[in-house]
């Protein structure tokens, strides 16, 4: 089995307009799952975007598995060992979903007839789509062109699988049934996610980077976002007044990040979710100072 | 990447637009099909000229698959995939070639048989299908191109109008034979088939321009990807469609209104060179004989010749519907004997006692202008110079309805419901031809025997133009 890629950012920046939307990121990957988590316009997708070929960095250089992405001969090996789920996925509504996913599976270079439709079959399968191959794309709901949208990334079977928003559309069976395919294909394969949910994150990937204003403020594992919040989670009966972030909970109690807003408030356990808010929270802090 | 094609086509050959394209087109076709007499050898030029409307379908459809990936918002899905977008967008007009150049083939076979299975006969040329596959074909990728370069469905719309306005509207004037079809230009025209055959330069002016708009297409697509697509095959088609393009435009402009061909029967076309102005201005002009009217149907009085494409079936027609008018003023001075098929547009009394009437007017079907032609020339009315708008009759005026009532061609009724300009179109003259019909219903209002018993001493007189409606049968004093 071909194994996941290696992928190596050096000094990527890039500009729109003068505006940085990536501001000078060094990051390497291998084997795994990687999400991003990060505010909009933090730059997750342009960072996605460069890894898709789509878009060339303003300055700095990005390999996978040593090809550089600048270089139009290398850019063809990427693609090759590519899958990529955009954040606006379009789709051919007279098409149906299995022309569509094997229309991409021959671009994606699987020639042999036989091998591709079973590769179609399957990746249909692995998104739960295999009974509506035969419906035009047209009639299908926000949910299952997602679905189209996983099956076609997934169809070649890519050493590096980049997914924006992947799950948007998605009821709750079919999240956790998709997180169930992502940490599969992760086993072996490259696999970096961008998305707004943290649950996602903390479920399947093995590190995750927090971006803001384009630069990474964390990069490690869920468990170490999680502990950077470690004694900074209260369950308190006040509300926190000048926390990083502060809400009522069903019990009644606020639940407090930041330092301890009173003396009964009690000490509760992070989630991932309180690791990435603080790691927002400081670099606001930061920008602002 | 014939998966793809495979796929695009497929998907092409159930495009609205596209069968939108076709249907147009049957429905300019059939009202002609059936309203003139069959022959594959005139019937083949309808069903290409049709192409002008299955070469906007394909247009549009080209213009819309070319619009697919942004409107759908899929560009990016492609753009990630190892395979060079310029093969990608090949497979896609190649695709769109095939499927429209099916359909285009698809009319043209159908017209065919339709013509065979109503008797049709002759030989169809192939070379309108060849250009009218290629201008279908032209049209799909200029869709492609325009729809790549404007990114607008308007665009690609007005485009469409555009393309139909430059084969249709300017139609007389020379460019038009740069257009994707060649039309037959109205008067005053040439005569079909007279002049130097304009479809072979038009081939190669065509296969010109659809290699240097895939030329184009490839291009495009290649465009930023640093992936350059067969830099021989591109040079050698810019070549080549430079070539053909540039000769077949100057030949194609050169022509002197040069039109397609017409004339059934190609085998045996021995094309004789009159230009358009001596048939047109020249009265004594008589297209000669040229031995091809060889199909006939004959009596006593009047035989009718077509060419052999239209068998004997097209000349016994003709000869039913003149036949009663013929009987009428059989074997007066001047009465013509003989009806003949030319391929110039003119319908006279150029030879002694025969009738030439153009080709397409004996295909029409319609009777009332061969009997009025018959009539005219049976009168000496025939290539007279106009005459000055007077309001007074024309006793021959008078004997053309008179004859044209009692042979049964129309009826009293009928004649008196028949406008100023029906009346000019049955070569009734003056400044008002309705003048004509009373005297002419007092005359069927007598049997048709003792008319004619009565109009043979003054006939004469009667074809001189100098003898007084007054004296007519049956006119009061």
């Amino acid at each position: 089995m071909a194994s996941g890629a290696h992928v190596r950012v050096d000094g990527v920046r890039k500009s729109y307009g003068g505006v940085a939307a990536l501001a000078g990121l060094d990051l390497e990957l291998g084997p795994g799952i990687t999400g991003l988590l990060g505010p909009n316009g933090a730059g997750k997708t342009t960072l996605i975007r460069i890894l898709a070929t789509l878009l060339a960095p303003s300055v700095g250089e990005v390999r996978v598995n040593g090809w550089r992405t600048a270089d139009a001969h290398d850019r063809v090996e990427v693609r090759r060992r590519l899958g990529y789920l955009p954040q606006d996925l379009g789709l051919y509504p007279r098409f149906t979903v299995f022309e569509f996913v094997d229309y991409l599976a021959i671009l994606k270079e699987l020639d042999d007839v036989a091998d591709r439709h079973r590769r179609v079959r399957a990746a249909l399968a692995a998104v739960e789509l295999e009974d509506l191959a035969g419906r035009k794309i047209r009639t299908l709901s926000g949910g299952m062109r997602r679905r189209v949208g996983i099956a076609q990334a997934i169809v070649a079977d890519p050493q590096l699988l980049l997914l924006d928003e992947p799950t948007t559309g998605l009821d709750p069976e079919q999240r956790m049934r998709f997180r169930q395919l992502i940490a599969g294909i992760g086993e072996h394969r490259t696999v970096v996610l961008s998305t707004h949910l943290v649950e996602d994150v903390a479920a399947v990937c093995t590190r995750v980077m927090v971006l803001w204003q384009g630069r990474a403020r964390f990069f490690g594992t869920p468990s170490e976002l999680r502990q950077l919040a470690d004694g900074q989670v209260w369950s308190s009966p006040e509300d926190g007044q000048g926390a990083f972030a502060s809400w009522r909970t069903e019990t009644g109690a606020y639940r407090v990040l930041g330092e301890r807003p009173s003396p009964a408030a009690e000490a509760v356990a992070p989630t991932v979710e309180d690791g990435y808010l603080l790691v927002c929270a400081r670099s606001r802090e930061e920008a602002a100072a | 990447m014939k998966a793809v094609a495979r796929i695009e086509a497929r998907h092409l050959a159930r495009s609205p637009l596209l069968w939108l394209g076709l249907v147009l087109a049957a429905a300019s076709v059939t009202p002609a099909l059936w309203s003139t007499w069959p022959v594959l050898a005139g019937d083949d030029l309808l069903a290409y000229q049709s192409s002008l409307l299955i070469g906007i379908g394909a247009l549009w459809a080209g213009a819309w698959l070319a619009l697919r990936d942004r409107i759908s918002g899929a560009s990016d899905l492609l753009v990630v995939t190892p395979t060079a977008p310029w093969r990608l967008w090949w497979s896609r007009v190649a695709a769109l070639a095939a499927v429209s150049a099916a359909v285009f083939t698809l009319l043209f076979a159908t017209v065919l048989v339709l013509s065979a299975a109503r008797g049709g006969r002759g030989l169809p040329d192939l070379r309108l299908l060849a250009d009218g596959v290629l201008g279908v074909v032209l049209s799909g990728w200029v869709g492609v191109l325009v729809g790549r370069l404007s990114g607008s469905r308007i665009v690609a719309l007005l485009t469409g109008a555009g393309w139909y306005l430059v084969g249709m509207v300017a139609a007389d004037f020379w460019s038009q034979r740069l257009s994707p079809v060649l039309l037959p230009t109205e008067p005053p025209s040439a005569e079909f088939g007279l002049l130097p055959d304009p479809l072979w330069p038009h081939l190669g002016y065509l296969l010109g321009l659809v290699l240097l708009v895939g030329v184009l297409l490839v291009g495009l697509a290649a465009r930023g990807d640093g992936r350059r697509p067969l830099p021989a095959a591109m040079v050698v088609a810019v070549v080549a469609g430079l070539v053909l393009t540039g000769a077949g435009g100057i030949r194609l402009v050169a022509l002197p209104e040069a039109l397609v061909p017409l004339g059934p029967d190609r085998v045996d076309w021995k094309p004789v060179a009159v230009a358009d102005q001596v048939v047109l201005s020249d009265p004594s002009f008589a297209y000669p004989e040229d031995g091809r009217a060889r199909s006939c149907a004959a009596d006593t009085a009047l035989s009718v010749c077509v060419y052999p494409a239209y068998g004997t079936g097209l000349a016994l027609r003709v000869h039913q519907t003149v036949a009663p008018v013929a009987g009428l003023v059989a074997g007066l001075p001047g009465t013509p004997t003989r009806i003949r098929m030319v391929p110039v547009r003119l319908t006279g009394c150029r030879r002694v006692g025969e009738l030439q009437i153009w080709e397409q007017t004996l295909r029409d079907l319609q009777p009332r202008p061969i009997v009025a032609g018959y009539l005219t020339c049976a009168l000496g009315q025939s290539d007279e110079p106009a005459r000055p708008a007077s309001s007074a009759r024309d006793a021959r005026d008078v004997v053309k309805l008179w004859a044209l009532v009692a042979s049964g061609t129309v009826t009293s009724q009928e004649l008196q419901q028949l406008s100023e300009q029906e009346l000019w179109d049955l070569q009734v003259g003056g400044e008002q031809p309705s003048a004509a019909v009373t005297p002419a219903l007092a005359m069927a209002e007598r049997p048709a025997d003792q008319v004619r018993a009565e109009l043979a001493p003054l006939w004469d007189r009667l074809r001189a133009g100098t003898l007084p409606v007054s004296e007519l049968p049956g006119q009061r004093p």
